[in-house]
């Protein structure tokens, strides 16, 4: 019981992180196809490539 | 962030109600993931319904929910016109995806052994996780954002590519070792059930499992959407050896997953866009309407001749209970007759052997009185049985008269205390009598009755008591208004199955032999249901062969 209560509380603080990452900092790297449109502009934050 | 420009250039929608969204693409979309969570989810809860409390129930729950959460979050994520958002669904589906494969371990685990896994093997798939704890908010989670050509998805890293996949396929493999391993410890009539649960929870992962890996290498979503039929596969199964071998203890008709399905898949028709799509579903409706219908149909008439069979068993049955009933009555009859017819002789040849011994028909020999006085006990033992068995032959054949008054119990037991006394010290013993009464002791009851009720269980104390004493103790509850007469000797004592079955006809103690009493077994009988009658009650306690016995006579108390 008490190991899978500590995995799901795991889990949540986890899915919590990943949260603040990819939405509060939106700390990801975004790729731009180099031939077609630019659309490195259309992104006020977040890392290009 | 994303800004209005960017909707100009890349036609993204905005999605409503987190799931619906012009951003949504391919004809299975909402087909693919709203069908199976459906189906599954149902499936789940209903035999969650049945067997709240069974480990394989609770698992198969979870599995259905961490696959409903996955699609539904796979779902949301296709539907996002925002990359934050998008990329935090992606790298959280991670979890799920592992969950799913963790959740159907247990059930299968479950199914087997009806309990979960051990202390260590949970630690192993806790063990498991730690790379996602470490690592799920990184780049070796997800890679990038990928917004070629306007393009919305994630590149995945080592951790989808690699690690989940690796620890999916173990996971099968351990299911498949541990079915194979129990296969002859399970009971041989569950072996097919166990097959086809397997098989069903199998199919299910390696589909699940072919979406997400083709959908990877080839990048392409839609072939994707395909592994999640692997769920519909998995409930077929299940439903298969619900109905069948009534698995999980559920009962469940045909009609029933009939009626479901057809709801499940006719419900399903209204997220699909093309009209080939929904000519595929027609089919797979009408397959399934065919098949469970053919089932129905040979269902209803199987129940139609069991119930035709069942009627006239009833019959048969009804003719029967009415030809037990009149031979239960001449049985009752003859026995009274015979113990009347009976009743009569032996207490003439008691009467007469008592007289010869009191030398009324002039001096007896001293020779002759031996054999005189264990006439005259014989007789009186002879004319004890009959009275036994009359009492049981009224009280059968309801014909017990009970002369209802009320009394005082305490002068009644004193009395009968006072009488028995000599014949307890005869044998040794010390016959005590105790009141503890608040109460004027009155109760409502027949008086010959009560007197043979507690006659029989003071006797019966001295007859099963060699040495020691006999304590009958008085005491009364003016709050519960009862009346309690203890009968405590420092006899034979009894056993745990004696005290289950001392109260019924022809039964003895075990060890009544050893204190050489001999007794119908219908006494302790009789004067229950003497008690009951009265709204009155006898129960028996002992600590065990040999640690003497307890006998309480209760009765209403009249205030």
């Amino acid at each position: 019981m008490a190991v899978r209560v500590l995995l799901m509380l795991c889990i949540c603080s986890s899915i919590g992180l990943i949260y603040y990452t990819k939405v509060v900092l939106a700390d990801f790297i975004i790729l731009t196809n180099p031939d077609g449109p630019d659309t490195s502009d259309y992104f006020t934050e977040g890392k290009e490539q | 962030m994303l800004d209005q420009s960017q909707f100009e250039i890349c036609e993204w929608g905005s999605t409503s109600w987190l799931f619906f969204s012009e951003n949504i693409w391919g004809d299975f979309i909402y087909y693919s993931h709203l069908f199976p969570s459906l189906t599954g989810l149902i499936v789940a809860l209903f035999v969650f319904r049945y067997s709240t409390d069974s480990k394989t129930a609770q698992a198969l729950l979870f599995v259905t929910t961490a696959f409903t959460a996955w699609s539904l979050i796979d779902l949301f994520l296709w539907a996002s016109d925002r990359p934050d958002l998008i990329m935090f669904a992606w790298s959280s589906l991670i979890y799920f995806d592992l969950l799913v494969y963790v959740g159907s371990f247990y059930f299968v685990y479950a199914y087997i052994t009806e309990g979960r896994p051990g202390i260590w093997q949970e630690i192993v798939i806790f063990a498991l996780f730690i790379p996602l704890f470490l690592f799920a908010h990184t780049e070796l989670n997800l890679l990038a954002y990928d917004f070629t050509n306007c393009w919305r998805e994630a590149i995945e890293g080592p951790l989808w590519q690699w690690y989940v996949y690796i620890v999916e396929i173990l996971i099968a493999l351990a299911i498949l070792v541990l079915v194979i391993l129990n296969y002859h410890i399970v009971p041989k009539t569950k072996r097919v059930e166990l097959v086809l649960v397997t098989t069903g929870v199998l199919l299910f992962l390696a589909l699940f499992s072919l979406g997400n890996i083709l959908g990877s290498i080839e990048t392409d979503w839609e072939i994707g959407q395909i592994g999640l039929f692997g769920m519909p596969i998995l409930v077929c199964f299940l439903a298969y050896t619900i109905v069948r071998y009534e698995a999980f203890k559920v009962k469940i008709l045909t009609a029933e997953v009939l009626f479901i399905g057809t709801f499940i898949l006719l419900l399903s028709i209204l997220f699909v866009r093309t009209i080939e799509n929904k000519q595929v579903i027609a089919m797979v409706t009408l397959v399934l309407f065919t098949v469970l219908g053919y089932l129905l149909i040979r269902n209803v008439r199987q129940e139609v001749n069991q119930r035709e069979q069942i009627e006239r068993l009833a019959v048969k049955l009804e003719k029967a209970n009415v030809r037990l009933k009149e031979i239960d009555k001449l049985k009752s009859e003859f026995v009274s007759i015979a113990s009347h017819q009976l009743r009569s002789p032996v207490t003439a040849i008691r009467g007469y052997a008592s007289l010869l011994l009191e030398n009324s028909y002039g001096h007896m020999p001293e020779a002759a009185k031996d054999p005189l006085t264990r006439i005259e006990e014989s007789a009186k033992l002879i004319a004890t049985s009959i009275e036994d068995y009359l009492n049981v032959s009224r009280i059968e054949g309801g014909n017990m008269k009970y002369n209802l008054s009320d009394f005082s119990l305490r002068d009644e037991v004193e009395h009968i205390c006072d009488d028995l006394r000599p014949i307890a010290l005869k044998s040794g013993l010390v016959l005590l009598f105790r009141s503890d009464i608040k109460s004027r002791s009155v109760v409502h009851a027949d008086i010959g009755k009560t007197q043979q009720i507690i006659h029989n269980l003071i006797n019966n104390a001295i007859k099963y008591t060699k040495q020691g004493s006999i304590v009958v103790h008085l005491k009364d509850d003016t709050r519960a208004k009862k009346i309690t007469v203890d009968i405590t000797d420092t006899g034979i004592g009894m056993n745990e199955h004696t005290m289950h079955t001392i109260f019924q006809k022809f039964e003895r103690a075990e060890n009544a032999n050893s204190v050489n009493v001999s007794g119908t077994g219908l006494g302790l009988y009789v004067a229950l249901q003497m008690a009951k009658a009265m709204e009155g009650n006898i129960t028996a306690h002992s600590d065990g062969d040999g640690r003497g016995s307890r006998f309480s006579l209760t009765l209403p108390l009249v205030m």
